[in-house]
């Protein structure tokens, strides 16, 4: 009895390796995660901004990188609302994208190497890692002539682009 | 096991996230002479969004419209991955260069916000 329990002790070890594979794939991708979806503050009777100055909540987005230098962002803050109340007079749309927080402190380099063209602002992901982008949004209605009141909702573009 | 499973979600990486593999699919010919394909995977964790768009687009960003995907807009609902399948005729296979998948929303928010649309472009190789 004593042998046979010996017998499978020592067996045992080899008969639980057969079984213990873990198999795993990590494939270049980009995701895009919405952290926080932005409000609008409404600080003047004329104005709306995400600005947390202002009353609002700036739009936060998540770019996980797995392989660096495969993909650029390109973020474009809101120059048009999706939706509004029937509006009468033109709208001045303002904002601008930043880095927010970086999983690398090297990442610091998609704030210098940016690049910004109307709305847009394009960022290379060039560091493998997570990266936030912070998005601000400003639009202020005619001069100074108080907007409708309503539902307002603009759209913040976030696009990942293999290169 | 539950735990196993949140472990599996989290070292994923698919919190909550829009995501699309591979970066750079490749074109085969399909079982259709003269008509190539290339097959992705779409993965959805954002719970705002249901319904994803497909598109595939030139150099200069011009939709290719003679490229066919099953449906051009399609529900992947919530944490859940689609095998897309893009078929692409042999005259636009080299005027070809990306395949995107864009997100489209459905709902009404009741306040003053942003929306955020995500587009994950993947490169033919």
């Amino acid at each position: 009895m004593k042998k046979l329990i010996l017998a499978t002790a020592l067996l045992a070890p080899f008969a639980l390796a057969e079984h213990a594979e873990i198999i795993g794939n990590v494939e270049s991708k980009c995701s895009i995660t919405t952290d926080t979806q932005g409000v609008y503050g409404n600080p003047l009777a004329s104005k709306l901004s995400t600005l947390p100055a202002d009353g609002g909540v700036l739009p936060i987005l998540r770019y996980d990188i797995i392989t660096a230098g495969s993909y650029k962002a390109v973020i474009g803050y809101p120059n048009a609302f999706a939706s509004s109340p029937d509006l009468s007079d033109t709208v001045t749309w303002t904002g601008s994208t930043i880095v927010g927080e970086v999983s690398d402190a090297s990442m610091s380099a998609f704030e210098t190497n940016k690049v910004e063209y109307n709305n847009i602002t394009e960022f290379p992901l060039s560091i493998a890692g997570t990266a936030w982008f912070n998005v601000a949004s400003e639009a202020n209605y005619g001069y100074l002539t108080a907007l409708p009141a309503g539902q307002y909702v603009a759209t913040v573009t976030a696009d990942c682009v293999a290169i | 096991m539950r735990f196993l499973f949140l472990l599996a979600v989290i070292v994923s990486g698919y919190a909550s996230s829009h995501s699309l593999t591979p970066t750079y699919p490749s074109l085969e010919l399909s079982y259709v002479p003269g008509v190539y394909k290339a097959d992705l995977e779409l993965f959805n964790a954002r719970k705002d969004i249901s319904y994803y768009e497909v598109g595939v687009f030139d150099a200069e960003w011009n939709a290719i419209t003679a490229a066919i995907t099953p449906k051009k807009i399609m529900k992947v609902p919530h944490s859940t991955s689609k095998k897309i399948t893009v078929y692409i005729p042999a005259a636009s296979k080299d005027r070809a260069v990306y395949i995107c998948t864009k997100s489209k929303t459905l709902f009404t928010p009741v306040t003053q916000v942003t929306v955020i649309l995500s587009k994950i472009c993947s490169k033919l190789k």
